[in-house]
């Protein structure tokens, strides 16, 4: 190579150094590319963010129907033991007393358990289990002696209990009222989402 | 049937009392609460039961906020029975001391003589079946 050509190289590569960065059309095709590049990422995120969204509040929803559905097999089980409750009548036995209670007291614990902590619920839930541990005391109170002369006193069971299960009564039917107003609170919620 | 109505069930009350006392009358358990006397003659069935009841009571807390304590009640329920008559065990009278603190306050009286005269009563067997 000739030192002309040399020179004639240099003044090529200066002219070109010359020209701005911006001039380029590679550089544009980048940007342009670079540009599409972030603005479908942001895309994504947002649909991402949307998507995170709404399985939020598709569990919120699912929670709220759980709950609704517990509250309202609730209100079917509260209704059955008040009624299974009126069986307290005059001449019941001991052991069909203690049957009752037995029954009454492990259905509502059962349906209560979960909703013992609720805002709306909870002193009565208290109050229902106050209850229950005031008739089983009662109960202790008319356990016969000798079962076979447990007729001498034939109403004495049913006047050692009648109060306290009728306490329970009432204690149910007051938690049944709320129930049902929770179970209509939370269908509003779900018409207003 | 309160002792308002009815002075005499009153002192029938204290001439059960007097009777217990002077050990004329034999009553048997029938559970904790309940007592029963049965005499021969005339057939007939004398029983005393204690009732406790636990009553919720809301009262309104120092925050406002309502709270439910329970409240105890003790009163007795004094029945007798005609043993001639069929049905036996429908009783001829019923008499409760919920609403008469006069009549509450006797039959408090004869329910614990009766519970302690039974209790001594076993205190003796206890007391007889030891080796001498």
């Amino acid at each position: 190579m000739q030192p002309t050509d040399v020179q004639s190289q240099l003044e090529h590569l200066r002219q070109l150094l010359e020209v701005p960065f911006w001039k380029h059309l590679d550089f544009w095709i980048v940007l342009v590319i670079g540009c599409a590049g972030a603005f479908v990422s942001f895309l994504a995120w947002k649909q991402a963010e949307k998507a995170t969204e709404e399985a939020k509040e598709a569990k919120v929803a699912a929670t709220e129907a759980g709950r609704t559905v517990k509250l309202q097999t609730m209100s079917i089980e509260l209704t059955e033991v008040a009624q299974k409750l009126d069986r307290v009548q005059p001449g019941i036995k001991f052991n069909s007393a203690k049957d009752l209670f037995n029954e009454t007291s492990r259905r509502l614990r059962r349906v209560m358990a979960p909703f013992a902590k609720h805002a709306e619920l909870s002193t009565t839930i208290e109050t229902v289990r106050d209850a229950l541990q005031s008739t089983q005391a009662s109960l202790k109170q008319v356990r016969p002696t000798d079962p076979a002369k447990e007729s001498e006193a034939p109403d004495a069971v049913y006047y050692g209990i009648e109060d306290n299960f009728a306490t329970i009564n009432n204690c149910v039917a007051d938690l049944l009222g709320l129930v049902e107003k929770e179970s209509y609170d939370f269908g509003e919620d779900d018409a207003e989402q | 049937m309160p002792s308002n109505e009815n002075p005499g069930l009153s002192n029938y009350a204290d001439e059960l009392m007097e009777a217990t006392k002077a050990g004329k009358i034999e009553w048997k358990t029938v559970n904790p609460t309940t007592f029963v006397w049965e005499t021969a003659s005339p057939g007939a069935r004398v029983s005393l039961q204690r009732v406790e009841r636990v009553v919720p009571v809301t009262t309104i807390g120092p925050n406002g906020r309502p709270s439910i304590t329970p409240r105890r009640d003790v009163f007795f329920l004094f029945q007798v029975f005609d043993l001639t008559r069929i049905p036996t065990n429908a009783p001829i009278v019923t008499a409760d001391s919920s609403a008469d603190a006069q009549l509450n306050q006797k039959f408090t009286a004869l329910f614990d003589l009766i519970k302690s005269g039974i209790s001594e009563k076993i205190l003796e067997f206890l007391q007889s079946i030891l080796p001498k």
